[in-house]
């Protein structure tokens, strides 16, 4: 049986299918040793392959608490980690602070080797000047090394070289030319460096799991992919978006099944708010920044905005109403959960009769409205607004900062969000999808049904990757050497996961290209096909509004991309049957208080259509549907809600 | 009800002005756009007030409001127009920023002005980068005065090419100059969604909201500060023509409802290109008050700051220079200085704030020929702070360009980078340590001209209650057997196998040890 499990800050989600049928299950997470709960959450399972969505290398990292490693660069440049790009994090802050580091000063090594722009050696790496680096790390063991040397993209040998002479030191070694073959040094380390302290935690934890788990694992990468837990404890850096990259990728998959391919996703969370746009395939970045490191692998380009339904509203001193980035979290949380008395979103929903206290968590979790009224009411007074008035204004403003993000993902990037369904997962999101949606004149929001555990569901439908890229820095007219570079980079591709043992024949290449006007600093992704300057041009103009006719062209990367099969590709959804009656509860709108009706998704049935406003809920997702709006329930219970008149 | 309005509108008007700033960078040419985002954008009332600005470094800060103010009454603006100028004497920083103001038109009544500036790669002049030791503004690059770029929607294309041919790589700064249009275009579209989604009454009402709330919000922070005068004097360490000190001296006054800033015991305009034009000094002050505020939250950025305070400057000193004098260190060099002197003389009004003074340069380099121009600055330390050590090899205060990858610059250009790294034991010493300066050598291997504009190679920055002042920085030329320590500032001509090393200042310590 092959099952998925995500392993999420608060809860761990499991997802599998009987006969062909979703099932679901969720627990508690256990952050001290997350693999209890995912033994708990499998107990009575006869699971063959798990695939599985971890944010073990994410935390290790955000706490940093990763392995001891070592550092090694070319002569000269030790301190490339510390230096970064020069710039401070924050303009006007006199108490800004650096990154925190991952390596200590002391165990950054420069080693005497030089290689030019062109890849010729300039000064060799000798056996003596290994053996001098070995000893000083002899000297100052470490778990793990990073070797990061200057352009290393276009003649990996003396990195090569280095590995093989720690190796038989039993050190997890990462070499930048295997992990990120392109130039910009910095980015390039940073990725290498991530990994090799990433390494060491990653194996640990998959060691322990194996052991009570001894079966096929595979681990969710950023890229929507998945690969063996073999090969993720040499790729620890690949598995930092994990579960995220698992919840877009089902996104895309359910969306699809529906007959849309055009969607921004959002997952509202506690603390926090993911959000994607996606145009048929699923969109990468390469700049993709975790807790101030650059990382240069290929990304799923998810977007995070500090807004969720822990953010705290403020007062500044200013007078003005602030939600956020500071969250209430899991821990003390929310005034209404009992622990704290700091006024988040949730209490604002609380008060506005968005959430009903009886059916949270389905009613295994009493929310204290009486605490949330007192936590809303220090902001009340301070604005001279009444307490329901003040919670609509909370929500107001937690909302324009998802706009924001929204906006950053689609307009700022030449894409109209008009043409896009909101397609919309996680606990939160459903009690703001509405206003978001209106703000940006987006027409058709998508809610499936199992929204609560939707990152595992994606990670059950998610194929096997593996990406690979390569610096060429050739002139979009050397149409022979292109053709060249891509035909060595597939044999490459081909041979190293033949050597993992994966069925090749499964396997599909995807090619692009990273391409630019010659002296621009910023390249564009785009497939490699015969057209590809055409369609250059064309994603310039979209992106920027012009293009330059006749301007030289530069071929900066190759990517390489495999892509194997799902392992499940079908599924149905059937609900739950439940004793539950709908009734009549009262929400404030901007109108004041309406009476709305109180539906349980378990209740509808497929092609029925209802008319907002009205709350649709279940246990770990409930939905505010403002008038305005038609609700249709569509294959698989997915709800799917339109403004009237489209 | 304001007070969440003020949020939302907040948001939306930054969103435009931050939108505008990525399309720039993200397509422009210039190395000092893409990598160094040494650009502004910002939106205007139909005032010429600032209501918000999307700025990567601070130094353009006064210099769009003062731009502005300066270009408004010359035209009489109609839809369609876009004016171009980077004239230092009518709100202008030096030549190379070049400056696009568009107007937008709703119906027929003039609404806002949108504005971007960019630092591009060359603007012509002697030396290449148009960032060399002169003496004239003539010999630093084409003088841009106000003029149309564009009248009712038709491109002044004659004016254009005559221009564009007096810049290195012309192809390049047409593309730039494409950017900065089409950033202007997409926030113009912006504004008019804007517009249909909340009406053009509410926009300008909470434009005015916005203004206000960070004028009460400035008031506050002047509020907290007894009443009294705080003077502090430093020095830049020469002209580039003669070594003599340079004094800079401000005189800081808290008032009940305002704060006078009074320069005009500054020295004397200088011979060389130090000269800092009075936008310049006005971003400075700018810059050291938006970091005071920002310690009591996160307000917005718009001419509502600045109303509280009064900046007094003599036409004729080194802070309010009189043309045609030059003018392209006054923005890097000079900004560096006023913000040191400034923090110098409000550390005994904040002295739980306040830190001690950072490397207080950019080290700028300038490397070329006749066919190409390559530009970039270095960071140092930045000085230790009332509880904490001062962060190592980063920009600080009026800058925060990246650096360029030394795997691009190798490819792009015949230079090799031979070490970059920190500079150690360079940060002063006290309770709180000042950060590290850094090192970077090059090795030339081609026959290039090169252009140094350093400072804090004759004074060190300084430290405060007793922590000691930071390493001076170093400027070193070794030529075959030949090790040349170099002056801060200077052109030269270098053959292939000739080494520059720069060490950049360290931060001034804070506290006694």
């Amino acid at each position: 049986m092959l099952v998925a499990v995500d392993t999420g800050g608060t809860f761990t989600d499991l997802v599998y299918l009987e006969n062909s049928t979703i099932k679901t299950s969720k627990l508690f997470s256990t952050p001290k040793d997350p693999s209890q709960a995912v033994l708990n959450i499998l107990k009575d399972l006869k699971v063959k392959v798990l695939i599985h969505g971890t944010t073990v290398g994410t935390n290790a990292f955000l706490e940093r608490k990763g392995a001891k490693i070592a550092f090694i660069t070319t002569l000269g440049f030790e301190d490339l980690l510390f230096i970064g790009r020069q710039a401070r994090p924050s303009l006007y802050d006199l108490w800004v602070e650096k990154p925190k580091p991952i390596v200590e000063k002391t165990n950054c090594l420069g080693i005497k080797e030089r290689v030019n722009a062109k890849g010729e050696v300039l000064i060799p790496l000798t056996s003596s000047e290994v053996q001098r680096i070995i000893n000083l790390i002899s000297q100052n063991p470490v778990e793990a090394v990073a070797i990061c040397l200057l352009h290393s993209y276009l003649y990996p040998y003396h990195e090569k070289k280095l590995k093989e002479a720690f190796l038989p030191l039993g050190l997890s070694v990462s070499i930048s030319s295997e992990i990120l073959s392109e130039f910009r040094e910095f980015e390039r380390a940073s990725t290498t460096a991530i990994n090799a302290y990433l390494n060491p935690v990653i194996q640990k934890y998959l060691t322990v799991l194996k052991e009570k788990l001894p079966i096929k694992i595979y681990i969710q990468q950023s890229n929507g992919g998945w690969l063996t837990a073999e090969e993720a404890l040499h790729f620890s850096v690949h598995t930092i978006l994990s579960g995220p990259a698992g919840g877009v990728n089902g996104a895309l998959i359910w969306a699809k099944s529906l007959g849309r391919s055009k969607i921004i996703t959002i997952d509202m969370g506690g603390t926090s708010t993911d959000v994607c746009l996606i145009k048929e395939e699923l969109p990468f970045t390469k700049e993709y920044f975790l807790d101030g490191y650059p990382l240069g692998i290929p990304v799923i380009d998810i977007h995070t905005v500090g807004a969720g339904g822990g953010s705290i509203a403020y007062v500044d001193k200013g007078g003005a109403l602030k939600v956020g980035p500071e969250s209430a979290s899991a821990e003390p949380g929310p005034a209404c959960y009992g622990k704290g008395n700091l006024p988040t979103v949730t209490d604002a929903n609380l008060l506005l009769g968005r959430l009903l206290p009886e059916i949270f968590l389905g009613g295994k979790f009493k929310l204290q409205r009486e605490r949330a009224e007192r936590a809303i009411y220090s902001i009340a007074k301070t604005i001279g607004l009444s307490l329901e008035e003040t919670a609509l204004g909370i929500i107001k403003v937690a909302n324009i900062n998802m706009v924001r993000a929204l906006r950053k993902i689609s307009l700022e990037r030449g894409y109209d969000p008009q043409e896009f369904s909101l397609f919309c997962y996680g606990g939160a999101a459903g009690l703001h999808v509405c206003a978001l949606a209106k703000e940006l004149g987006i027409k058709e929001i998508i809610i499936p049904k199992i929204a609560g555990s939707f990152s595992a569901f994606g990670l059950l439908f998610s194929p096997p990757i593996k990406d690979f890229s390569q610096t060429v820095w050739l002139p979009s007219k050397e149409t022979k050497l292109i053709n060249q570079a891509v035909e060595n980079l597939k044999k490459y591709a081909l041979k190293y996961i033949q050597k993992f043992g994966m069925p090749s024949e499964d396997f599909k290449f995807e090619i692009f290209l990273d391409l630019r006007y010659k002296g621009q600093g910023f390249e564009l992704t785009i497939p490699f096909q015969e057209n590809y300057l055409k369609d250059f041009e064309e994603e310039h103009y979209r992106q920027f509004g012009y293009t330059l006719s006749g301007f030289p062209v530069e071929v900066v990367n190759l990517r390489v991309r495999l892509k194997g099969k799902p392992l499940v590709s079908t599924w149905k959804v059937i609900p739950q049957k439940k004793n539950f009656s709908s009734f009549i509860t009262k929400v404030f709108t901007e109108k004041g208080f309406v009476e709305v009706p109180v539906i349980s998704w378990d209740s509808l049935k497929i092609g029925e259509t209802l008319k907002g406003p009205l709350l649709v809920w279940e246990d770990f997702t409930t939905l505010w549907v403002e008038e305005n709006l038609r609700v249709i329930v569509e294959d698989n219970y997915t709800l799917v809600l339109k403004y009237e008149g489209y | 009800m304001k007070a969440i309005e003020l949020e939302i509108f907040n948001k939306l008007f930054s969103a435009v002005a931050e939108e505008m700033g990525i399309v720039l960078r993200r397509s422009a040419f210039s190395p000092n756009i893409r990598e160094r985002c040494d650009f502004s954008c910002a939106i205007f009332d139909e005032e010429g007030e600032l209501i918000a600005q999307a700025s990567h470094i601070p130094v353009h800060l006064g210099a769009m409001p003062s731009t502005m103010e300066s270009v408004k009454p010359l035209f009489d603006w109609k839809p369609g127009d876009v004016v171009i100028t980077n004239d230092p004497f009518s709100g202008g920083t030096h030549l190379p920023d070049l400056t696009l103001i568009k107007p937008i038109f709703f119906k027929d009544t003039l609404t806002f002005f949108l504005v971007v500036r960019a630092h591009h790669a060359d603007v012509g002049g002697r030396y290449a980068g148009s960032m060399a030791v002169t003496s004239s503004l003539e010999e630093e690059g084409v003088l841009i005065k106000p003029t149309y770029l564009i009248r009712e929607n038709r491109l002044e294309e004659n004016f254009l090419n005559s221009l564009l041919r007096k810049f290195r790589n012309p192809k390049e700064r047409e593309g730039d100059f494409k950017a900065q249009l089409f950033s202007l275009k997409r926030g113009e579209n912006r504004l008019r969604e804007l517009a249909l989604n909340y009406g053009i009454s509410k926009l300008k009402e909470m434009a005015s909201a916005l203004k206000e709330y960070s004028f009460k919000a400035m008031s506050t922070l002047l509020r907290s500060v007894p009443l009294g005068s705080y003077t502090f004097t430093d020095y830049l360490d020469d002209d580039g023509f003669e070594i003599k000190d340079i004094p800079i001296t401000v005189k800081i006054t808290f008032k009940e409802e305002e704060v006078l800033v009074d320069f005009t015991s500054s020295a004397s305009q200088v011979r060389g290109c130090l000269n800092a034009p009075r936008a310049v000094t006005y971003s400075a002050v700018y810059y050291v008050f938006l970091s005071l505020l920002n310690t009591l939250g996160d307000f917005p950025i718009n001419q509502g700051c600045f109303k509280p305070i009064k900046i007094i400057t003599k036409p004729g000193t080194i802070v309010d220079p009189l043309p045609p004098c030059a003018v392209a260190g006054g923005n890097v060099e000079t900004s560096q200085r006023l913000v040191d002197v400034l923090l110098g003389a409000l550390t005994l009004a904040f002295p739980e704030i306040i830190p001690s003074a950072s490397c207080g340069t950019m080290n700028n380099v300038a490397i070329g020929n006749n066919l190409w121009a390559y530009y970039e600055t270095i960071g140092g330390g930045m000085g230790a702070r009332p509880g904490k050590d001062g962060l190592s090899g980063v920009h600080t205060h009026m800058t925060n360009t990246l650096n360029t990858p030394v795997e691009a610059l190798e490819h792009d250009y015949p230079i090799r980078i031979e070490r970059y790294s920190l500079r150690k034991n360079s940060g002063g010493l006290g309770k709180f340590k000042g950060g590290e300066g850094l090192i970077r050598e090059y090795l030339f291997l081609e026959k290039l001209s090169v252009c140094l504009l350093s400072e804090r190679r004759r004074y060190s920055p300084y430290g405060l209650k007793g922590g000691k002042p930071g390493a001076k920085g170093e400027n070193w030329l070794i030529r075959k057997e030949e090790t040349l320590l170099l002056p801060g500032k200077i052109n030269l001509l270098v053959n292939p196998g000739d080494r520059l090393i720069i060490m950049t200042p360290g931060g001034g310590g804070w506290g006694e040890l």
